[in-house]
C-alpha cells in the first residue's frame, strides 16, 4: 500500500532541529547574516558539527550522522525555514562527497575532516561571465608548469569566496579543446597567491563574489579526477543524491509571513487583508504550491533510493519550486500594498519584511542550480521524448 | 513514503488500460458523443471487472485502485459513470438499507454535485438520465430521486450525457436523511467525487501533452520539428510538471482518507483545484501546438480540450474550490 508518511526517523528531527534553531539560530547570528548576505557564520557551523549536520547523510565514522534521505529533507527544510544560514554548510556538501568519492587521499584526507567540523567551507568555481548555465564553455586556463598548475581567469557568482577555504575550480587544462573536451577539476586554496576576489551584491541582499586567477600556481595534488577528465566529474556531481533541491523551506516561511502580515494590516477601508477574498485566493494558492513542491521533492528522493531513474523528477522539483515560489512572493507582496516595502529586520517578528525580503530572494531561485530554462529541456526531452530545444 | 503500486493495482491498470484501448478509440467517443454521451456496452465491460463496486471495496487500498482507474479512463475519455457511481454507491451503503443500494454491476448511480434550493430547482447532473437514480441535497435533505425518462436532456459543447434534473420531476423521491447528518454525508460524497475527478482531469491532460509531443515530433515547420522550438516545447514540459504534481496530490488524499486522516477533505480540494487547473492548461498548450489542425474535429486533441473545461467547472467555479481550501487553512473572517 502506498505511503505518505516519512519515516519516524524524520518526523522525528523537525523537534531536534526546532531545538537546536533555539539555542543556535541566536539574534546574533541572524544580525551577522542581516548584515553580512554571507549565508555563512562560523559559529553556527561549528554547532551544526556538533550534531554531525555539516555532512548529515555520511556514516559516523566519516563525521556524518548517519540521516537518511527524507530525514535529510526534513533537516534542511527546517533549517531554511528559520532561515538558518546554510548557503556555506550546503554548498560544500557536492564537493565534499566528490572528494570522498574520486579523489585522492591527500585531498580527503586534508580536506574532509576540517569541512565536517565545520572548520572550512568550498566555494563553486563553475560559472564564468560569458558562461552562464553552459558550463562546457568555460575559457579559465590551467597550466602544467612543472609538476604544478598555474591558473590564469575569471570566474563569477562565486558564493562565499571571500570567506572559503577552497574553491572547487572547473578550468580548460587542454587549450584548443572544445565543449565538454579539455577541461579539469582543481580544489584550489583560496590563500594561494594570485586570487583576488571583488564582492557583488545582490538584490536580495546577498553577498556574491568575482574571483581573478593571476597565475595561480597549485600543485597537481590538488586536481580532482584525471587530466582532462572534468566532464566525468561533473557528470559524477550531477547523479549525486541531493542535488535535487526545491525551495520547500523558504516558502513555506513565506506563506507564514504573509498569514502573519494579512492578520496585522488592513485595506484603506480598515478591513483586515486577510479578509479579502482576493488575498484569501491568494494564499490557498501558495499552500497547493507549497504542498506539490514538498511531493515533488519527495517522489525525487523516494525514486533515487528506490534506484529509479530521478532526473526527470528532480528537473520538475526545482522548476515548479522555483516557478511558484517567485509567482507567489509576487502575489502577496501585491497583497501587502505598501507595507511589504521596508527593509526587513531579520528577524521572525517582522512578517511584512519577510514577505518584501522572500520576493528580492525569490529572484534567484529560477537562475541558480540550473535555469529553469535547462530544467524544461531536460523534462521536454527525456520527460516527453521530445527532439533536444533550442 | 512509498510510491509503489502493488502488483493486484498494476494488473488491474492493465486489463483497464487494455480494455479501452481495444473499445474506447477516438472513433468511438466520437460516436457515443452523437449518441448521448454513455457507452452503456462499455460500462457493461468495466463493470463486469468490477471497477466500481464491492470487489474493489474489499481488496486492499481500494480508494486509489480506483483513482488508478479513474485516471486511465481520463486518459482515453471512456463516457462511462465510474466516479458517480463509486461515490454514490459507497454513500447509499452508509445511509440506507442494503435492499435500496442498486444490485446490479451495471447499475449506475448519478451525483448531483450542487444541492437543490426548491423542488424546481434544476441542476445540471452528468448521467442522471441513464441512471437507476440521483443522490442529492433538497434543503437540508439527503435525496434519492428515480426515473430516468423524466429529465430534460442538456446539449452541451463537451458531448456528455447532461440532464437538467429537479426533484419535482422525478418519478420517486426517497429521503435518506435530513439534517446536519444529512449535509455532512453529502457533503463527504461531493468531496470524494472532487477527489476522483482530479485523477480523471491529471489522466485527461497527461493524455492530451503526450498527443502534442507526438504531434511535435513528426510535423515539421522551417526545415526542423516543431518539437525543436523551446515555445512549443516547455509549455508541454511545464504541464507534466504540474500535471505529475496533480496525481501526486490527488494520491496523497486517497491516502489520507483511506487512513482517515483529518487533512483528507483539504487535500481532496487542493488535489481537485490543482488538477482543474493542470489539465485544462495542458489541453489549451495541447491543443495549440497542433496549429489549425488542433481546431478541426477530425483531430482527437479538441476531445480533451472539450472534457478537460467540463470536469473542471461540473462542480463550479474553480475559483471557489481556493475560497473552500482558504477556509479550512485560514483564520476565520472577523466578524465587521
Amino acid at each position: 500500500m502506498i505511503e505518505f508518511s516519512l519515516p519516524d526517523s524524520a518526523i522525528q528531527l523537525v523537534s531536534e532541529v526546532k531545538d537546536f534553531l533555539d539555542e543556535h539560530l541566536t539574534p546574533a547570528v541572524r544580525e551577522h547574516e542581516r548584515r553580512t548576505g554571507d549565508g555563512h557564520n562560523w559559529e553556527f557551523s561549528r554547532a551544526l558539527a556538533q550534531k554531525r549536520w555539516v555532512l548529515p547523510t555520511w556514516p559516523v565514522e566519516m563525521g556524518g550522522a548517519g540521516l537518511g534521505d527524507f530525514a535529510y529533507a526534513v533537516l534542511v527544510q527546517e533549517l531554511y525555514r528559520a532561515e538558518a544560514p546554510l548557503v556555506g554548510v550546503n554548498t560544500t556538501q557536492m564537493p565534499a562527497a566528490v572528494i570522498r568519492d574520486l579523489g585522492s587521499d591527500h585531498l580527503q584526507r586534508g580536506i574532509l575532516p576540517e569541512i565536517a567540523a565545520g572548520e572550512a567551507i568550498v566555494c563553486l568555481g563553475l560559472t564564468e561571465p560569458h558562461a552562464g548555465s553552459d558550463l562546457a564553455a568555460v575559457t579559465t586556463r590551467a597550466r602544467p608548469d612543472g609538476g604544478d598548475w598555474v591558473i590564469d581567469g575569471q570566474k563569477m557568482f562565486t558564493t562565499l569566496a571571500h570567506i572559503a577555504q577552497y574553491c572547487y575550480l572547473l578550468a580548460r587544462t587542454t587549450p584548443d579543446s572544445v565543449r565538454h573536451n579539455g577541461l579539469t577539476v582543481f580544489m584550489v586554496p583560496m590563500d594561494t597567491p594570485g586570487i583576488q576576489v571583488t564582492p557583488i551584491r545582490t538584490v536580495a541582499g546577498e553577498r556574491t563574489n568575482a574571483v581573478f586567477f593571476d597565475a595561480v600556481r597549485i600543485p597537481d595534488e590538488a586536481r580532482i579526477g584525471q587530466v582532462d577528465g572534468g566532464w566525468d566529474v561533473m557528470r559524477h556531481a550531477l547523479g549525486l543524491e541531493h542535488q535535487a533541491g526545491s525551495f520547500c523551506g523558504a516558502a513555506q516561511r513565506l506563506w507564514s509571513g504573509a498569514v502573519a502580515a494579512a492578520q496585522r494590516y488592513t485595506d484603506t477601508e480598515s478591513r483586515r487583508l486577510i479578509d479579502l477574498p482576493a488575498n484569501r485566493e491568494r494564499l490557498a494558492r501558495a499552500a497547493v504550491h507549497n504542498e506539490i513542491t514538498q511531493l515533488l521533492h519527495h517522489r525525487t528522493i523516494w525514486l533515487a533510493a528506490n534506484g529509479q531513474e530521478a532526473h526527470v523528477a528532480g528537473a520538475e522539483t526545482k522548476l515548479y519550486s522555483a516557478e511558484t515560489f517567485i509567482e507567489d512572493a509576487a502575489a502577496l507582496a501585491d497583497m501587502l500594498g505598501p507595507n511589504v516595502l521596508s527593509a526587513y529586520d531579520g528577524t521572525d517578528a517582522d512578517a511584512a519584511g519577510i514577505v518584501g525580503h522572500s520576493y528580492q530572494y525569490s529572484a534567484g531561485t529560477s537562475i541558480y542550480g540550473g535555469t529553469s530554462e535547462i530544467m524544461r529541456g531536460l523534462i521536454a526531452e527525456h520527460g516527453l521524448g521530445l527532439p533536444k530545444a533550442r | 513514503m512509498d510510491l509503489s503500486l502493488s502488483s493486484e493495482q498494476r494488473d488491474l491498470c492493465r486489463v483497464v488500460g487494455a480494455l479501452l484501448t481495444k473499445a474506447c478509440p477516438p472513433s468511438r467517443v466520437r460516436a457515443v458523443e452523437a449518441d448521448g454521451g454513455f457507452d452503456a456496452d462499455l460500462w457493461k465491460s468495466l463493470s463486469a471487472i468490477g471497477v466500481a463496486g464491492k470487489d474493489i471495496d474489499d481488496a486492499p487500498d481500494p480508494l486509489l485502485t480506483v483513482a488508478l482507474i479513474a485516471e486511465i479512463c481520463g486518459r482515453h475519455l471512456a463516457p462511462v459513470p465510474l466516479i458517480e457511481t463509486y461515490v454514490g454507491r459507497r454513500l447509499l451503503s452508509m445511509v440506507s438499507a442494503d435492499s435500496m443500494v442498486p444490485r446490479a454491476d451495471e447499475a449506475v448511480i448519478a451525483v448531483a454535485l450542487a444541492p437543490w434550493h426548491s423542488r424546481d430547482h434544476e441542476v445540471l447532473v452528468q448521467y442522471s438520465g441513464v441512471a437507476d437514480g440521483v443522490v442529492g441535497l433538497l434543503g437540508d435533505e439527503l435525496v434519492w430521486l428515480t426515473g430516468t425518462d423524466c429529465y430534460p436532456a442538456q446539449r452541451n459543447f463537451a458531448g456528455v450525457a447532461l440532464n437538467r434534473v429537479s426533484p419535482q420531476r422525478a418519478t420517486e423521491i426517497e429521503v435518506l436523511q435530513t439534517g446536519e447528518s444529512a449535509r455532512a454525508a453529502y457533503a463527504e460524497t461531493v468531496t470524494n467525487w472532487k477527489r476522483l475527478a482530479a485523477s480523471m482531469l491529471v489522466g485527461v491532460g497527461l493524455r492530451a501533452v503526450e498527443l502534442a509531443a507526438e504531434f511535435a515530433k513528426q510535423r515539421s515547420a522551417f526545415g526542423v520539428p516543431i518539437g525543436r522550438f523551446q515555445a512549443v516545447a516547455f509549455p508541454l514540459a511545464d504541464d507534466l510538471t504540474a500535471l505529475d504534481g496533480a496525481r501526486l496530490l490527488s494520491w496523497k488524499s486517497q491516502w489520507a482518507a483511506q487512513k482517515q486522516i483529518d487533512s483528507a477533505g483539504l487535500l481532496a480540494l487542493m488535489a481537485y483545484a490543482s488538477a482543474a487547473e493542470a489539465a485544462t492548461t495542458a489541453v489549451a498548450h495541447a491543443l495549440h501546438a497542433h496549429g489549425g489542425q488542433g481546431l478541426t474535429e477530425e483531430c482527437d486533441i479538441q476531445l480533451y480540450h472539450r472534457r478537460a473545461k467540463f470536469l473542471a467547472v461540473i462542480a463550479g467555479d474553480p475559483k471557489h474550490q481556493y475560497a473552500a481550501i482558504a477556509d479550512s487553512l485560514l483564520p476565520q473572517f472577523e466578524a465587521v
